[in-house]
């Protein structure tokens, strides 16, 4: 393992929910998010890589989680005969998340972007490095993803 | 929006508490027990970018050498590579970018219908490629059309004031993104003026949309950048200066005075002294055009004792200079030949009949 378990444990606790928080948003259940998350902090246990800086690092987790994600549902595409629903439930009782149900309903290329957007605070520019993607279609993702958001948040009259 | 970023950032945590169950014990033991996979992680490296978003390499000739034999080891050096490599399957410019000749870049420039962002810039510095991005905003523009065309001008911010009624357009097709229909990527050749780090000036100055047996459709734009790029993005084309060596060719004298060796192509540079005044707006009469095309089929360059002939089916148009500079009145052609690597040749030769000018 190229990190100490006592790093790794405070790692751990810095960077959970961002690291969940992103796979929850790719795959749409918790089953699954749990795999992939412990898949993810493993590659980091096992990973040759000089991190500069926490954001550094924090970027290599979202970047290695997204990946991850893709990888899976792509897999699972081919596996199936069927295509994959739009929405797959995901285990919540609560009333208090609304705005995340809505946020989870947008289709996966806008409601990546917005979730690093809004959840990380990140730029157009890092969420572009992350995602591999040049800043202009990040920049129309966010912008087509917000305009889609703020229809269905009227419609819900939550604005 | 901001009640909806902080709604949203509540939610999501309060989410993360409370399913993900998992405890970093327990990455711990499944990382002990797991036995070591074959399986490398074959997922990224990220690093940071540097300020300019520019990669400067040393060892240029060596490393561009070592690309050409079709590695497919190297990383990626940015989005440029991908969006050459993969959109427009250029090879030659993803090289130049794996290579770290590039500059990325973010210039926005929009009206009414249309935003055009140029991404980036890369080529060698006798042909500049910048990459950019065309967002239609009105999707009414766009029903049942895949296809786009741009026309731009490219020139010195004192051509563009002063002389830009001399100058032909740069044309491009585009592609259409995969994901989003109304958003076309364009890879625009803009010749010498980006890449020779000065302040330029790029206008795309028509759009026209187009689909499948439906008719083109124009939209005249002015969509304006100032550019001014790092002469370091740029893969380096020897240029040699040749001090007008006549070549002659039924009954014509056609002067060699510039052997350009670029990354794309090696471009000889001739020049017709006995040019006629063309006719109003053309830059030759029709015999001379033909005469043109007659010589630079008899050319032939000579690396290391293997023979180029011009590269088929390439455009090559005569331009007229009227009596500017004092040393009369003439037409220049710039036949374009396989490109080599003159760090690697020990020969170079251009050759026409009997007449033989040894370049190196």
């Amino acid at each position: 393992m190229g990190m100490t378990e006592e790093l790794f444990l405070q790692v751990y606790e810095r960077y959970k929910n961002t690291v969940y928080s992103v796979i929850f948003n790719y795959v749409k259940n918790t089953e699954d998010t749990a795999d992939l998350m412990q898949d993810v902090f493993i590659s980091l246990l096992n990973a040759d890589v000089l991190f500069m800086s926490d954001e550094h690092m924090k970027a290599w987790l979202i970047r290695v989680a997204a990946n991850k994600c893709k990888n899976f549902l792509r897999g699972r595409k081919h596996i199936s005969d069927t295509p994959l629903p739009e929405d797959i439930p995901y285990e919540t009782s609560e009333n208090n998340n609304d705005l995340l149900k809505i946020v989870l309903t947008l289709p996966e290329k806008y409601r990546i972007p917005l979730h690093l957007f809004y959840y990380e605070d990140y730029s157009i520019k890092q969420i572009s490095m992350v995602l591999d993607e040049p800043e202009s279609t990040i920049k129309i993702r966010l912008k087509r993803g917000r305009e889609k958001l703020a229809k269905m948040l009227r419609k819900e009259d939550w604005i | 929006m901001s009640r909806v970023k902080d709604e949203y950032q509540k939610q999501m945590a309060a989410f993360c508490e409370k399913n993900n169950t998992i405890s970093a014990q327990d990455i711990l033991s499944r990382a002990k027990n797991q036995p070591p996979t074959e399986e490398k992680e074959k997922v990224v490296e990220f690093k940071p970018k540097k300020s300019k978003g520019m990669v400067w390499k040393a060892a240029i000739p060596a490393v561009l050498c070592f690309l050409l034999v079709g590695t497919t080891t190297l990383a990626a050096t940015g989005k440029l590579t991908n969006i050459f490599r993969s959109i427009f399957q250029d090879e030659k410019t993803a090289e130049i970018v794996d290579a770290g000749y590039f500059q990325e870049m973010d210039l926005v420039a929009s009206d009414e219908k249309f935003e055009a962002t140029v991404i980036g810039v890369s080529g060698d510095t006798a042909n500049a490629r910048v990459a950019i991005d065309i967002y239609v905003k009105d999707e009414e523009l766009i029903q049942g059309l895949n296809k786009i065309y741009i026309e731009a001008y490219c020139m010195s911010k004192e051509e563009y004031e002063y002389n830009l009624e001399s100058y032909a357009t740069w044309e491009a097709y585009g592609k259409q993104d995969e994901e989003i229909p109304n958003l076309y990527h364009v890879s625009l050749r803009t010749g010498i003026w980006i890449a020779d780090g000065q302040e330029a000036v790029l206008e795309i100055v028509k759009i026209r949309l187009g689909g499948d047996g439906k008719p083109w459709r124009d939209h005249d734009v002015s969509l304006k950048y100032n550019i001014q790029a790092d002469r370091k993005a740029f893969y380096l084309a020897e240029q040699q200066f040749i001090d007008f060596v006549p070549f002659e060719y039924k009954g014509r004298t056609y002067s060699l005075i510039y052997v350009i060796s670029g990354y794309y192509e090696t471009e000889l540079i001739f020049r017709d002294l006995g040019a006629e005044k063309p006719p109003q707006g053309s830059d030759c009469t029709r015999e001379e055009y033909e005469a043109w095309l007659d010589f630079i089929q008899q050319v032939v360059l000579v690396v290391d004792g293997v023979e180029y002939k011009v590269i088929p089916g390439k455009e090559h148009f005569p331009y007229y200079e009227d009596n500017t500079y004092g040393d009369g009145s003439y037409t220049h052609m710039h036949p374009y030949f396989p490109a080599y690597v003159n760090d690697d040749a020990t020969s170079v030769e251009v050759r026409c009949g009997d007449t033989v000018y040894k370049v190196k």
